[in-house]
């Protein structure tokens, strides 16, 4: 992992500029955060490179989940259609701490994955949730991709400090009638 | 038009016997199958099955709320399904 | 002026035919009702004597569920779907058809009115 991939993974992304609002400069915001108006709730967020920071405050909700925005300093429609399609990200650590085994998929995304006998076993490619659990998929070391499902028999632990996460091996699904 | 109910809902019948033994034996392995057709019914509550959905199996643990859904229903077949920052996985 | 099942007041019309004015109540049932009251199927709303009128709106309110109850009804399922987060609760929740129509073309029931795409322009 070179040196712009830590910085990279200590932020995530909370969502994009979509298009200005009015002429007095709101953009709407097409928010990543589980609820809408969350886009602001972790302080000033930045553009992709970092070269820019905003301050966000919600004005309003629009019906198709995007949340209008006056952004601080940016008081034209000009200047807010020169925002359009910026990325917003906020770093990591401004997130309030997850519960009990309750993570983030932010810092699950690319942990590597092992067996309880310490065996290699691939990494978190994403987490999913389709009404059946939450569940991992794995970017299996022997090729494909396998699923998990993401419940304390089968990932009796998850250490976001070390990088891994242990599994039972005998859950893991892979395709295939054999697996 | 829906099912008539003297059928009963569908399940295929492997199906149950698979759950039976899953249930029997306590170990709560994950039962892998390719029936997205089947109905969820009662007594799968509690056991997780691996539904195929024509590229890997997706993990459906089931909870009471589900009965009467086909398994189909919990393994979209299609990828994207957006993306979220602060999302959070609970680990059931 | 027949007031059934809350504010529903068809009149000049058939019996069955005014009834089927009421959110969850077709042909079918309509003609069930007027049969199980015992009224004529070509018998007209004014007609109706007040007997056959409270008649007609004691069979509703005790044998079927119609307007807001079952609006609310239909309206609990489909939350419950969305929920779940099940397919079918995906697709109500974008707005997209449930039952695996195509949404390429038509699906404008569920989409709404068609909405141009910017910076499309003809050739």
């Amino acid at each position: 992992m070179s040196d712009t991939d830590q910085e990279q993974s200590k932020r995530v992304c909370v969502g994009v500029v979509t298009g200005a609002h009015g002429l007095k400069g709101l953009v709407r915001v097409r928010p990543y955060t589980d609820v809408p108006e969350d886009v602001g709730a972790y302080g000033p967020v930045e553009s992709e490179d970092g070269s820019r920071s905003f301050e966000l405050e919600i004005r309003n909700r629009t019906g198709k989940g995007q949340v209008l925005v006056y952004i601080k300093g940016i008081d034209d429609r000009t200047a807010a259609e020169g925002l359009k399609s910026t990325l917003l990200f906020v770093p990591r650590d401004r997130l309030p701490a997850a519960e009990d085994d309750e993570f983030y998929h932010a810092d699950l995304l690319g942990l590597s994955i092992v067996g309880q006998d310490g065996e290699t076993v691939g990494t978190v490619r994403s987490v999913e949730n389709f009404g059946g659990g939450d569940m991992l998929e794995i970017d299996d070391a022997r090729g494909g991709v396998a699923t998990i499902p993401f419940t304390l028999a089968a990932v009796p632990e998850v250490d976001i400090g070390a990088g891994r996460v242990v599994v039972d091996v005998s859950q893991i699904l892979r395709a295939g009638k054999d697996g | 038009m829906a099912r008539s109910v003297w059928k009963g809902p569908f399940v295929d019948s492997y199906l149950l016997k698979k759950a039976e033994v899953a249930r029997a034996s306590g170990r709560n392995d994950v039962i892998k199958t390719w029936s997205r057709r089947s109905t969820i019914l009662p007594q799968f509550v509690g056991l997780t099955f691996g539904v195929y959905n024509g590229h890997k199996f997706i993990p459906v643990l089931v909870t009471e709320n589900m009965v009467g859904q086909k398994f189909g229903e919990f393994s979209p077949t299609r990828s994207y399904f957006g993306h979220q920052a602060d999302r959070k996985a609970r680990r059931g | 002026m027949a007031r059934i099942a809350g504010i529903n007041i068809p009149t000049q019309k058939r019996l069955p035919i005014a009834l089927t004015y009421i959110h969850g109540i077709g042909p079918t049932k309509a003609e069930e009702i007027c049969e199980q009251c015992g009224i004529p199927l070509e018998r007209r709303v004014h007609e109706l004597t007040d007997d056959e009128v409270i008649r007609v709106r004691e069979t509703i309110d005790q044998n079927y569920q119609v307007e807001g109850d079952l609006r609310r009804e239909v309206a609990m399922n489909i939350k419950r779907y969305m929920d779940l987060g099940s397919y079918r609760g995906v697709r109500h929740r974008k707005g997209l058809p449930v039952n695996g129509q195509r949404t390429h073309t038509n699906a404008r029931t569920r989409k709404g009115k068609a909405r141009p795409i910017a910076g499309k322009k003809k050739a």
